[in-house]
């Protein structure tokens, strides 16, 4: 649960299926979370300048438009951006070692355990 | 007549008896030629009787056989010789001796010829026999050759599955053996010829030979290779002339009108050729042609023999071909179940969430009959889910393992912790199939294995073990034995007859109808493809009604360690 009574904290899903990105957003919601919603890595890319910057990213790798890979590039590269944690959440079975080469905080294996979810999203909120 | 007289004549009488009764001619001709004595029974052979040719010039009588003629011509000069030939179809040896005078003058010639004819004739049939002996001996030093051949043709036939490459090989022996130049086309599936090969020996025709490799015949062409590949029967062509080789005559031998095609087969040389298909499974898959551009025929044993080659030849091509269509089938198989499963996982990713979401939502509803009927139904969907990802996850691990794509990484841990860590996540499902567990370990077992990899052995054994023991006890004991640990599981289910045992841990294998036992038939095999990676073992011991026991092995040390 949210350590902030006041503010509730921001979590940034960006997936392109949008039916889980939908239920990714009503999960979090119901627990209490701030959340926003990016189709693929440029969407998320023109919410994170546009919009209350989140405390954790749940970030998908394979997107259209721009994937996970290119996002990072560009969210290292911008210095506001770059320190914001990144949980990848991938069905691809070397999500560990891809985790591992992204220099992302934490992963998640599809089809995720709203426990396992909500335990990892957590420990950065 | 004195007693002397009658002595001498008696002697005389003697020696005339005994030259006319051997098979010799006693004969002497004076200077001149003129023959002055001839005796014995060799004249017989001759229609003659001793005596009867005495004061005719033997020149007249034998003048016309050209060796008679020469050898009086030397011995009337005084030599003294020996001849043989042929007179009248009698062989005669005859040694010639100078006859002289009494003061030492040449007085003409004697000559004793011996009958050879019968003993020329055992001579000539024991040549005969020697001939056919050594063409014996030539023959069968000429199959053995051929056998070797094919035997050297064969191996490297088998040696890969690359079949162009082979069929190089292939090509390159059969030129010193059957040809000057070879020409090797395959069937393609369309049905039509792609020329895999035209090897020639010569270094100067090898670009020339290359030239010829991107022409294929159209396989409609009446002649050539086109009719050996439909008929399945070899085509030979024999002397082949100049002007069959040019574009506008009347019969084609190469089955083309291609005046480039044909100038190239002008230059490389071709008196005659030989086409054999590759007929394999009742099915043309292509054709060797042997060209020669020496007068040298192609006899029956060469064209046996190269229909001999030809059937290795075709026998590789079509296991080859097998071979690729079957790995060509596997990769389907391989990219459909791994895209079938990516594409599963994303709806299931949604779906569990919303699930789960749901059950976590009843849980804060006050208690009624009816929030408890939803929370049983939201239980059963959030148990059904779970299963459904559990066996989206096995297709994909099969994909992985199938395409030994089971690169494992190996972390160092607790077998005896991982084991009690599986069981406690297994608890409802246990529970559910009322089997109680109980674990008999004597403490840690530290060794390096893949973590998830191992913690799926143990799952899918005692999933194993649920389903076919529901209801009663499993017993699972973890030890270690030296640099090895062991795992057990038991169960007290149906049991596995002794004929199955051996192949349950195939794919799609179980040991009993899958109408009574749902399920893949991959967990075990899962389980020994894992187990195998890490260097270990698995095997069951069971009997039908008295439960099973499977039993890994691991080494401590990981794979390779």
């Amino acid at each position: 649960m949210p350590s902030d009574p006041t503010v509730s904290p921001r979590v940034l899903v960006v997936e392109d299926d949008i039916d889980v990105r939908e239920m990714l957003g009503q999960v979090l919601q119901t627990e209490g979370y701030d959340v926003g919603l990016a189709g693929d890595g440029a969407d998320a890319l023109r919410r994170l300048r546009a919009e209350r910057t989140p405390q954790v990213i749940l970030l998908d790798l394979m997107m259209p438009v721009m994937n996970g890979w290119q996002f990072r590039d560009e969210q290292r590269r911008d210095p506001r951006l770059s320190r914001i944690p990144v949980i990848v959440l991938s069905g691809d079975n070397g999500v560990e070692r891809k985790a591992g080469a992204l220099g992302a905080d934490a992963f998640l294996r599809k089809p995720v355990d709203l426990d396992a979810l909500l335990d990892t999203v957590s420990r950065y909120c | 007549m004195s007693s002397a007289e009658r002595i001498e004549e008696h002697y005389r009488e003697l020696l005339r008896t005994v030259v006319d009764n051997a098979p010799i001619v006693l004969f002497a001709l004076d200077p001149e030629g003129v023959i002055t004595l001839s005796q014995g029974r060799g004249l017989r052979a001759l229609g003659l009787e001793s005596g009867q040719v005495v004061g005719q010039s033997a020149f007249d009588l034998y003048g016309d056989v050209p060796w008679v003629r020469e050898s009086l011509g030397r011995a009337l000069r005084g030599e003294e010789f020996t001849v043989s030939g042929e007179v009248a179809g009698v062989w005669f040896e005859t040694r010639y001796f100078p006859l002289r005078d009494p003061t030492g003058v040449l007085a003409g010639t004697i000559g004793l010829a011996t009958d050879v004819t019968e003993q020329r004739r055992a001579d000539l049939r024991s040549a005969e026999l020697l001939k056919r002996e050594h063409a014996a001996r030539a023959e069968a030093e000429e199959s053995h050759r051929r056998a070797a051949f094919l035997a050297e043709a064969n191996r490297a036939l088998a040696r890969s599955l690359d079949y162009d490459a082979t069929l190089h090989t292939v090509a390159r022996l059969a030129v010193t053996e059957l040809a000057d130049w070879c020409v090797v086309d395959i069937v393609e599936k369309g049905g039509t010829l792609r020329r895999v090969a035209v090897v020639h020996p010569d270094p100067a025709k090898a670009e020339l030979a290359r030239a010829l490799e991107s022409r294929s015949p159209n396989l409609d062409a009446p002649e050539g290779i086109p009719r050996a590949v439909r008929s399945g029967r070899p085509a030979v062509y024999q002397d082949i002339t100049a002007t069959q080789l040019s574009p506008d005559a009347g019969e084609l031998p190469f089955g083309t009108r291609d005046s480039a095609y044909l100038d190239i087969v002008r230059r490389l040389g071709v008196r005659s050729y030989l086409v054999v298909p590759l007929v394999a499974r009742g099915r043309t898959v292509g054709a060797l042609t042997f060209v020669r551009h020496d007068r040298i025929r192609y006899e029956q044993a060469e064209i046996d023999l190269a229909e001999d080659l030809g059937r290795g030849a075709a026998l590789a091509v079509d296991n080859a071909r097998l071979y690729q269509e079957a790995q060509d089938a596997i990769r389907v198989r391989q990219d459909f179940l791994s895209i079938a499963s990516h594409e599963l996982k994303t709806p299931m990713t949604s779906l569990r969430l919303a699930v789960q979401g749901l059950r976590r939502g009843a849980g804060g509803l006050a208690a009624s009959p009816e929030v408890e009927r939803f929370a049983a139904m939201v239980n059963t969907a959030d148990r059904q889910a779970r299963r459904l990802a559990a066996l989206i996850e096995t297709l994909l691990d099969l994909t992985r393992i199938e395409s030994d794509r089971l690169d494992l990484s190996c972390t160092r841990f607790d077998l005896d912790a991982l084991v009690r860590e599986v069981v406690d996540d297994l608890r409802e499902e246990l529970a559910r199939a009322g089997c109680a567990v109980i674990i008999d370990a004597s403490g840690a077992i530290p060794g390096r294995w893949d973590r998830p990899r191992i913690e799926q052995v143990v799952t899918n054994l005692l999933a194993n073990a649920m389903k076919y023991g529901a209801g009663k006890s499993i017993q699972v004991a973890v030890a270690m034995d030296g640099a090895t640990a062991a795992l057990r599981v038991r169960d007290q289910g149906i049991g596995i007859e002794v004929e199955r045992q051996a192949s349950i841990f195939d794919r799609f294998e179980r040991a009993v109808s899958v109408q009574h036992y749902g399920g893949l038939g991959l967990g075990l095999y899962i389980v020994r493809r894992i187990v195998e990676a890490h260097g270990g073992q698995v095997r069951v011991e069971s009997a039908p009604g008295a439960g099973a026991t499977f039993f890994v092995e691991l080494p401590c040390a990981g794979p390779g360690g």
